[in-house]
């Protein structure tokens, strides 16, 4: 998942970054709007964490302008505003969930998961991919009722391919949401881990679209 | 010392102030009346013996003018008229009227007036020598005639009295109706109503304290504002740095995995929570302590309850252990300030999730009758223990790491608002258990 971050704290927005990423998630982070502003019209991202109050406006306008042009990004708001009425002004703006700080990173990750499975049809907790099933909410594979070990980056090229599962993804489109910019990237990384994610569920759990891209077996 | 009615006191001094001007007012005039009534009944008597005078001297120069004057002077028997004798030069009576005593009048044979027992006489020489004639008013005549002139004086006054009474009650009321009315405006003036007082015409006297009253109204209501104002961004400026320190140390902490130093990180991560925590309970309370003057919106609670519903099922440790049962209609209006009533239900939400039993479910019902109970598992709190959690800085439990500041908060508002917080344990029917039981009041 690629996670666009607006906080201008900077230890605590370093923070944030840190740990979604540990948990497989590619961050962008922005201190201010405008970049961020320009970031979400050229990627395309699987969830917004949004700070309120930021040195160039209010988190709360930019959601209301991505909403009004029709972005249906997931947004979790992360603010020191901890009121009934910021939190009802936030969700009807268009926010998806509201994290009062201080908070516990653990939070961060499972609510911008939760907020993501909702967006994209993964209501239903359990995957069956041929022999392979998968539990969204836990994070874990099972091959044939056997758990099987996967790190943060193979379970998000799972993720990946699990949320559009009906069409092909490209080799781009999983860089993109597993990379944030200006990460070191090489160019046979997503062969890596796709090889390595067949090793451990078998050949058919990912198909390879010859010139397309990837998708889910079945 | 034991305060007294304006009103009354108003009334009583006006009444007694009217009481002795009319006593007095009464005297001087019964006083004037008696001694005018004497000097024309005095002047009557003179006049009756100077008109006997000549009448006199004929009638001793004549005796049979003396015997013709007698039948006329004898026929008067009315014996509360005047009386006449004419006294001869030895001292006997040459002549009398029918109502005349038998016996001279004893007076001294001088000019004037004479007071003797149940007579005024006037006794003057007659024209011939020797001879005295006096008139004597009966004092029965006298004094009825002055106490009819004194009550026809004064007892219309005595009628007037208990009307003035009356006016006077009348008038002061009137009167002091715009006083009552400000009175009453300042009267609803308090924790929940710091509005301005309207403009109510009020007299002249009465309106510089209207005006004053309304600036420190106002200027109370800035000053409570501004501490509100004060307790929100300093839970905004507070919370960021807060934030990020617990959010640093997490990380630390992790980083730290069964290194060395990793359960004292721990325990840095753990103090960072409770610092954080009693940060924003302490924030909580002294922004429902400047309640003093909150708003009076009309607050639906179901609302609020959704949205805090859904806030903590969003948390691991609660989720679908929180129940909502909702009895009555679709609405449950109070009227207070959205955020503050918010306070209070997050606070005893968070209260259950504390110190509940964490495998039992936590209870909201809100009941018919404007109640609003949450219910949870856990052991039993001694009834001497409930009444002081509502106390800031007591626990109910030395497990959880709670302040001990939300129950007071709860309480507060809950106080403030005109309503109630009763704390229970066990809950009712069951054997163990707490229930904190919110009963608001009917909204204007």
């Amino acid at each position: 998942m690629r996670v666009l971050l607006i906080e201008d704290e900077p230890h605590l927005g370093s923070a944030v970054q840190e740990h979604v990423r540990a948990a497989g998630h590619a961050v962008d982070w922005f201190e201010r709007l405008e970049p961020a502003e320009h970031a979400v019209r050229t990627v395309s991202y699987d969830a917004l964490l949004l700070d309120l109050h930021l040195p160039d406006g209010r988190g709360l306008d930019f959601l209301r302008k991505l909403r009004r042009r029709g972005d249906a990004l997931p947004v979790v708001i992360l603010t020191a505003r901890d009121l009934v009425s910021d939190r009802i002004e936030g969700l009807k703006a268009g926010a998806d969930d509201y994290i009062v700080k201080p908070f516990d990173l653990d939070e961060v990750n499972a609510r911008l998961e939760a907020v993501s499975r909702r967006y994209f049809g993964k209501a239903m907790p359990v995957v069956q991919v041929g022999p392979v099933e998968l539990e969204w909410e836990s994070k874990v594979a099972r091959l044939d009722g056997r758990p099987v070990e996967l790190s943060a980056r193979e379970w998000a090229v799972i993720e990946v391919l699990g949320r559009r599962r009906q069409s092909t993804v490209s080799k781009e489109q999983i860089e993109d949401a597993l990379y944030a910019f200006g990460e070191e990237i090489e160019s046979n990384t997503i062969e890596v881990y796709v090889s390595r994610i067949r090793r451990k569920l078998g050949r058919d759990f990912i198909r390879t679209i010859r010139g397309l891209g990837y998708r889910l077996g079945d | 010392m034991a305060s007294r009615s304006l009103v009354s006191q108003l009334i009583w001094l006006l009444c007694s102030s009217m009481a002795g001007l009319w006593l007095l007012g009464s005297v001087t005039a019964g006083m004037l009346t008696v001694f005018e009534i004497n000097e024309r009944l005095d002047n009557a008597i003179e006049e009756v013996a100077q008109r006997l005078l000549p009448a006199t001297y004929n009638a001793v120069q004549q005796p049979q003018a003396m015997q013709q004057m007698v039948r006329q002077l004898v026929a008067t028997t009315d014996p509360k008229a005047l009386a006449y004798q004419i006294i001869g030069p030895t001292g006997e009576i040459v002549m009398r009227s029918d109502n005349a005593p038998e016996t001279p009048f004893r007076v001294p044979r001088q000019t004037g007036f004479h007071d003797i027992p149940r007579y005024r006489v006037y006794a003057q020489p007659a024209a011939a020598d020797g001879y005295f004639i006096e008139v004597a008013e009966p004092s029965v005549h006298r004094s009825e005639a002055l106490w009819r002139a004194v009550g026809l004086t004064v007892g219309p006054l005595l009628l007037f009295l208990p009307l003035s009474w009356f006016l006077i009650r009348w008038a002061v009321f009137r009167s002091m109706s715009s006083l009552d009315r400000l009175r009453w405006e300042i009267g609803h003036r308090d924790g929940s109503n710091l509005s301005l007082i309207p403009d109510m015409g009020l007299p002249t006297e009465l309106a510089p304290i209207l005006a004053a009253v309304n600036r420190l109204l106002e200027r109370l209501g800035r000053a409570l504002a501004a501490e509100r104002q004060f307790a929100a961004n300093s839970a905004h400026e507070l919370r960021t740095p807060i934030a990020a320190v617990l959010a640093q140390m997490q990380l630390l902490s992790a980083q730290l995995a069964g290194a060395q130093h990793a359960e004292r990180a721990a325990r840095i991560v753990n103090q960072i929570k409770g610092l954080s925590s009693l940060a924003e309970k302490l924030l909580q309370l002294s922004r429902t302590g400047a309640g003093v003057g909150m708003q009076q919106d009309p607050v639906d609670m179901l609302t609020v309850l959704q949205v805090l519903v859904d806030e903590f099922r969003r948390h691991e440790d609660v989720g679908d252990r929180l129940v909502v049962t909702a009895e009555g209609g679709d609405e449950f209006i109070v009227q207070g300030e959205l955020d503050i009533l918010g306070i209070t239900l997050r606070n005893l939400i968070e209260n259950a999730v504390r110190y509940g039993a964490p495998d039992e479910p936590i209870e909201i019902v809100i009941e018919r009758g404007r109640r609003i109970r949450l219910l949870n598992g856990g052991t039993v709190i001694p009834s001497e223990t409930l009444e002081a959690l509502k106390k800031p800085f007591v626990r109910g439990s030395s497990v959880g790491a709670g302040g001990g500041l939300g129950l007071a908060i709860v309480d507060s508002v809950m106080r403030q608002i005109g309503g109630s917080l009763t704390l229970v344990s066990p809950v009712m029917g069951r054997v163990s258990g707490f229930e904190a039981r919110l009963v608001f009041p009917e909204p204007n």
